[in-house]
């Protein structure tokens, strides 16, 4: 069974739990079916026809009284069915019951918003100079609750990420949630799981599951805004940054850059993905995306930039400084 | 003795069939081929028509398997698939599946209930060349790159004003007023011919299992197509007009859409599943060589199924977040639907078991559905439940489902009952042998495609998705679906090929080649133009099988006129009698002008006022009163029995 | 030469001006569909109205009764010279099938000219919020069908103006464009509550 994003590879009790009724289902569904294809062929090879019947044979049996055994045979075989499925909805109906409580109150909020085709997360906390954007990568701490906040800001999207959890759509002007739990470290692929326009495909997203500790530092740095450029050629990259329309759609926290329909890019450089984790996080994969996002994800809302190579290479660097 | 009892003669019968022959024939040429109100010419242009479209969706799934072939593959952009994969699905739930079941009953019905002609026959051609106009339309706009691109169901803000600017969504939504208005005009004409129009002594319980189908079906139909009326409605306004039933900003809301469609949506999958029971019954009873077991218990989960039909469509919904005890009554009921399909496999199975077996083509066929049906049946067992399906749901699980039940429990039926009845159309049989191959090869290709995408959905694929990386793994099983895929391609062509061979140099069929226990086994093959020379009368459920040696036909209906016998509902006794219109142009010019005026409203809403007199003007020409009142009959305008009936009021 | 027995039916009337004609059947299903479009549009009134928090919207009240009930009884009472028309078809009496008809006609036409009247007065459009988009659709839907049903009994009066036309066809025609009016006039009813009375009371 491969790992990389497959809802029977379990990573935390959501999934865990689904993961468990599904292999019920499966058992008693595939013995369902031997049951009716077993009946199918014994009832074959019961009766031969003859090989070359008559036509216009008339010869049309009268109800034999074996049919009172049929009636029989039916009845109870209808009574079968309505009782397995009734174990298999008692079956359901405590699973779901279990997977809507967590039970713990110290749990993380997040709250996500989806966009065509990227997706916004703003990490809730208390005291608001805590809380902070990031988009399309995702930490959580191990072994706590987290409670997803969703909705969109422009057509119905679903967060689903399978090793975790089922899915749930993010409608706008509808606040969904659900919680998860990761419970082993790791890094779990999720994919948007509701058609929404021309690169639904590309919509997908990484949840970084780490100790409790390192997703503290983690959370730490993210508050923090941008590290500011400390040569002067990433002073020059910063310049090309704003000089360009980045700045429109694109906010760097820490610099006049506040555009609000992108990906925030306070932090970018501590993302393994780009383009919603359809590009790994790499200079050349960069440079592709800044110069002609439509060869990569046509459609999307990022225009194609054409700057001189010198330019491209400060911008880079500025923005690989983004830690 | 039986000198005394009305009685008819061979001369009788000659004289009848000169005179029928003239009345119900249809005209020729080219203005004729368009006034033809035959149910048997309109039922197969429906089939013909639905299989074409059913050819075009082959083609398209056959093309996405091609992209999805490989990972990260470029065979089509996003653009292309996006509108590939919505037209695949309209056309295979709106062009083909429901109207081929529409033609199947349109061609069978008046022949099974034992009459000439559907009760609205004008309607019927209307019907027609609706769904034909409006399967023209989007192709049309498909093949000039403008096909609509939000999927098959449209889901709302994406299929709004904003998030789909053009035109590309309001042609899929105007063609769902085209193929509803087809369906409803169908559903109301099956609706009061098996009511009305039943052979006398064909009570409600001696109805064959197919009539009995079609008139749940029709139902569902009356009940079900509005929805989607309303909904496409509603946002041809909100595209077109500026109303906000979706829009949340103004205090529409996007999941409306949801609730009205599925609303429409569960049904019309039953819609096209019910007919194909209905298949399977005939199939089995004649290919057993006994009588279905379990009439009633059949004939009641037809019912069954149709009423819990209605209450399952939030179960397409479990991921948009409605509240955990609405969830758990989809849930129960989705389940729960599974019994009385489970009573129709059962009863199905009894009687195989008790049966004389014939392992003809159709009977294969309706084993090959036993065998795929009952996986899709399980694993929609398994996408009622909650949890599992918010893994599942809109993956390619979903798709490896749906398929399993609609081709297994449709198409599957569908090419048996059209190897059966094959030779009542055209006179001749089809290649069994050839059809034993065509079997196996859609049998074997359609496992290979679908079953492996159970296991992409489980691993994380989602649905409507043109590509998907290479690191994923999902590379080796999207092949070996692309390959079944072709697999079936070929079976369908086989198919085709045997029905070309066959019309052209088949076995003659005779009347009765199945020894079937239906009406339409006892008149000629081909059907002649009038269908019956004298209509039947029945005393059982199996017409052929319990036909006494003395059964009466009817006679005293006039031959110079387009006469039928109207009877009562229950019992089937005869009532009066009623004429029924002949040949003319108005139902196709209405159709056509009506298509313009829809089409035309997609671009202007300026354009209905002016667009509305031709339709009109065809409406009248429609509903005008056909020639001059009615004179009585000379006797020599129709048979009567000898000696006469003197009272006209019992049976 | 060999027989058949025969079960004759030539002395059963050739056509049928009541329930039993296959018209008025196809006319009842024609009704029933509509009716379920209506009842469709009324649970999408439902719907939006437990999504809204404020309803009916700011500066969307509900038009004072009066003369919506007014328009409303004008409705209810066109339905009585239709009944006659009807009854008066089903006897074969041409000349009170046309009083009939002419005096639910102009009943209708009035009623077409209040809803003109009231409808215009309205303070917002369909496109002002979704309320306003749900009430014209409704009040849309129904003037549809209302006109549908005036056309529908023009063509059947001019029909039988003439006598030599006053056959079963048009008897039926008749009776079954009453069944019509009924739909008309008794939706109109439940819609009425919904638009006016419902905002009122929820």
């Amino acid at each position: 069974m491969s790992a990389w994003q497959s809802a029977l590879d379990a990573a935390g009790p959501q999934a865990e739990r689904i993961a468990r009724l599904w292999w019920v289902f499966l058992a008693v569904c595939a013995a369902v079916y031997a049951l009716v294809i077993g009946f199918l062929f014994a009832a074959l090879a019961r009766r031969r026809g003859d090989p070359a019947p008559r036509p216009a044979d008339a010869e049309a049996t009268a109800s034999p009284t074996s049919d009172r055994g049929l009636t029989r045979a039916v009845a109870t075989a209808t009574a079968a069915t309505a009782l397995i499925l009734f174990i298999l909805l008692v079956a359901s109906v405590g699973t779901g019951k279990a997977l809507s409580e967590h039970g713990d109150p110290n749990a993380l909020y997040i709250e996500l918003t989806g966009h065509q085709w990227w997706w916004q997360a703003t990490y809730q906390d208390p005291s608001p100079s805590q809380q902070f954007e990031t988009a399309n990568e995702i930490h959580i701490p191990v072994g706590r609750p987290v409670i997803f906040i969703l909705t969109s800001s422009d057509v119905i999207h679903s967060f689903w990420v399978p090793n975790l959890s089922g899915k749930i759509d993010l409608i706008p002007t509808h606040r969904n949630t659900i919680w998860i739990r990761a419970d082993k470290p790791g890094v779990y692929r999720g994919q948007c799981a509701e058609f929404c326009g021309l690169q639904h495909a590309n919509m997908a997203l990484r949840v970084v599951a780490e100790s409790p500790t390192q997703f503290e530092a983690w959370r730490r740095a993210q508050v923090e805004p941008a590290p500011a450029p400390d040569t002067p050629d990433k002073q020059h990259g910063q310049q090309v940054f704003t000089s360009l329309p980045c700045a429109m759609c694109h906010t760097i926290r820490g610099t006049g850059a506040g555009g609000r329909t992108a990906p925030d890019l306070t932090h970018l450089a501590t993302r393994s993905t780009i383009a919603a984790g359809i590009l790994p996080n790499t200079r050349g994969h960069l440079a592709g995306w800044i110069l002609d996002a439509q060869g990569v994800k046509p459609g999307a809302a990022m225009p194609p930039n054409v700057l001189p190579p010198d330019d491209l290479q400060s911008l880079l660097d500025y923005l690989g400084s983004l830690q | 003795m039986s000198a005394e009892r009305p009685h008819i003669t061979d001369e009788d019968a000659l004289r009848e069939t000169a005179a029928l022959r003239e009345v119900w024939a249809e005209p020729t040429g080219i203005v004729g081929f368009f006034s033809n109100v035959s149910h048997t010419a309109i039922g197969l242009r429906y089939v013909v028509t639905a299989l074409v479209f059913f050819l075009l969706g082959g083609i398209e799934a056959l093309l996405m398997r091609i992209q999805l072939a490989r990972p990260e593959n470029r065979f089509l952009g996003p653009d292309q698939y996006n509108q590939i994969f919505t037209v695949h699905g309209s056309t295979m739930m709106f062009l083909f599946a429901v109207p081929v079941m529409e033609g199947m009953a349109v061609y069978l019905i008046p022949l099974m209930v034992g009459t000439r002609n559907v009760a609205f026959p004008r309607l019927n051609a209307f019907g027609y060349y609706m769904f034909l106009c409006g399967g023209l339309m989007v192709y049309a706009f498909f093949f000039i790159n403008a096909g609509p691109d939000a999927g098959w169901f449209a889901y709302t803000p994406l299929s709004g004003p904003q998030y789909s600017p053009g035109k590309r969504v309001d042609v899929w939504a105007q063609m769902i007023t085209f193929t509803e208005v087809s369906a409803l005009a169908v559903a109301t004409e099956l609706i009061v011919t098996i009511l009305k129009m039943r052979a006398p002594g064909m009570s409600l319980n001696r109805m064959p299992l197919y009539v009995w189908s079609m008139l749940v079906q029709s139902f569902m139909v009356i009940f079900a197509m509005p929805a989607v009326i309303v909904c496409t409605t509603l946002l041809i306004l909100d595209r077109l007009v500026g109303t906000h039933f979706f829009n949340p900003a103004e205090g529409g809301d996007p999941l409306l859409w949801q609730h009205l469609f599925w609303f429409f949506g569960h049904p019309e999958v039953y819609l096209i599943f019910i007919p194909a029971l209905g298949f399977v019954s005939t199939i089995v009873g004649t290919f057993s060589r006994r009588r279905v077991f379990g009439y009633m218990p059949l004939v009641l989960s037809l019912v069954a199924t149709a009423f819990l039909g209605f209450g399952l469509w939030v179960h397409h919904m479990f991921a948009t977040g409605i509240p955990q005890l609405g969830e758990s009554y989809f849930t129960a009921a989705s389940m729960m639907i599974a019994i009385p399909s489970g009573v129709q496999i059962f009863c199905w199975l009894g009687t195989l078991w008790t049966g004389r077996l014939r392992f003809k083509t159709p009977l294969l066929f309706v084993l090959g559905f036993v065998a795929i049906f009952v996986i899709g049946g399980l694993s929609g067992v398994m996408l009622a439940s909650v949890p599992i399906d918010l893994q599942v749901h809109d993956t390619f699980f979903v798709v490896a489902h749906f398929h399993y039940v609609l081709i297994g429990g449709a198409v599957f039926p569908l090419f048996g009952a059209f190897f059966f009845w094959f030779p009542k159309a055209t006179g001749r049989m089809m290649d069994d042998r050839l059809g034993r191959v065509t079997f196996w090869l859609l049998f074997v290709g359609f496992n290979l495609t679908f079953f492996p995408m159970h296991q992409l959905g489980l691993r994380g694929m989602p649905r409507r998705v043109y590509t998907y990386p290479a690191e994923m793994g999902w590379g080796p099983l999207n092949l070996l679906a692309t390959v079944g895929a072709f697999v079936m391609a070929v079976a369908v062509v086989l198919f085709l090929v045997n029905a070309a061979m066959s019309l052209r140099a088949g076995v003659v069929a005779g009347r009765d080649p199945w020894a079937g226990e239906t009406l339409e086994w006892s008149i000629p093959s081909p059907t002649p133009e009038y269908g019956f020379l004298f209509l039947p009368t029945v005393s059982g459920r199996s017409a052929m099988w319990d036909a006494r040696p003395d059964q009466p036909v009817v006679t005293g209906l006039r031959n110079d006129r387009r006469e039928i016998l109207v009877t009562n509902t229950v019992e089937a006794t005869p009532h009066h009698r009623e004429v029924l219109p002949g040949p003319t142009i108005w139902p196709f010019a209405s159709a056509v002008t009506l298509c313009a005026l829809l089409v035309a409203s997609i671009f202007s809403p300026r354009a209905v006022p002016w667009l509305v007199l031709p339709v009109g003007i065809s409406l009248l020409g429609w509903f005008w009163p056909r020639g001059k009142p009615p004179v009585p009959a000379p006797e020599e305008h129709r048979v009567r029995a000898r000696p006469p009936r003197l009272s006209a009021d019992t049976p | 030469m060999s027989t058949r027995p025969a079960l004759d039916v030539s002395l059963l009337p050739d056509s049928s001006v009541d329930t039993h004609a296959l018209i008025w059947w196809g006319q009842v299903f024609m009704l029933v569909i509509e009716g379920t479009v209506f009842a469709l549009l009324v649970a999408t009134y439902f719907y939006l109205r437990f999504w809204l928090p404020v309803w009916p919207p700011a500066g969307a009240d509900p038009p004072p009764l009066l003369w919506p009930v007014v328009n409303l009884l004008v409705l209810l009472v066109s339905v009585i010279p239709i009944r006659y028309a009807d009854k008066a078809a089903e006897q074969g009496d041409r000349i009170g099938s046309i009083i009939g008809l002419v005096l639910g006609l102009a009943l209708l036409i009035v009623f077409l000219a209040g809803r003109a009247a009231i409808w215009k007065a309205l303070p917002f459009t369909y496109s002002t919020h979704a309320y306003g988009s749900i009430v014209y659709t409704v009040l849309g839907a129904h003037t549809m069908h209302v006109i549908a049903c005036l056309l529908e009994t023009v063509v059947i009066l001019v029909m039988i103006l003439d006598p030599a036309r006053f056959h079963d066809e048009q008897r039926l025609g008749v009776v079954t464009g009453g069944l019509y009016w009924d739909f008309v006039a008794g939706s109109w009813v439940l819609l009425f509550l919904l638009l006016y009375v419902a905002p009122r009371l929820l």
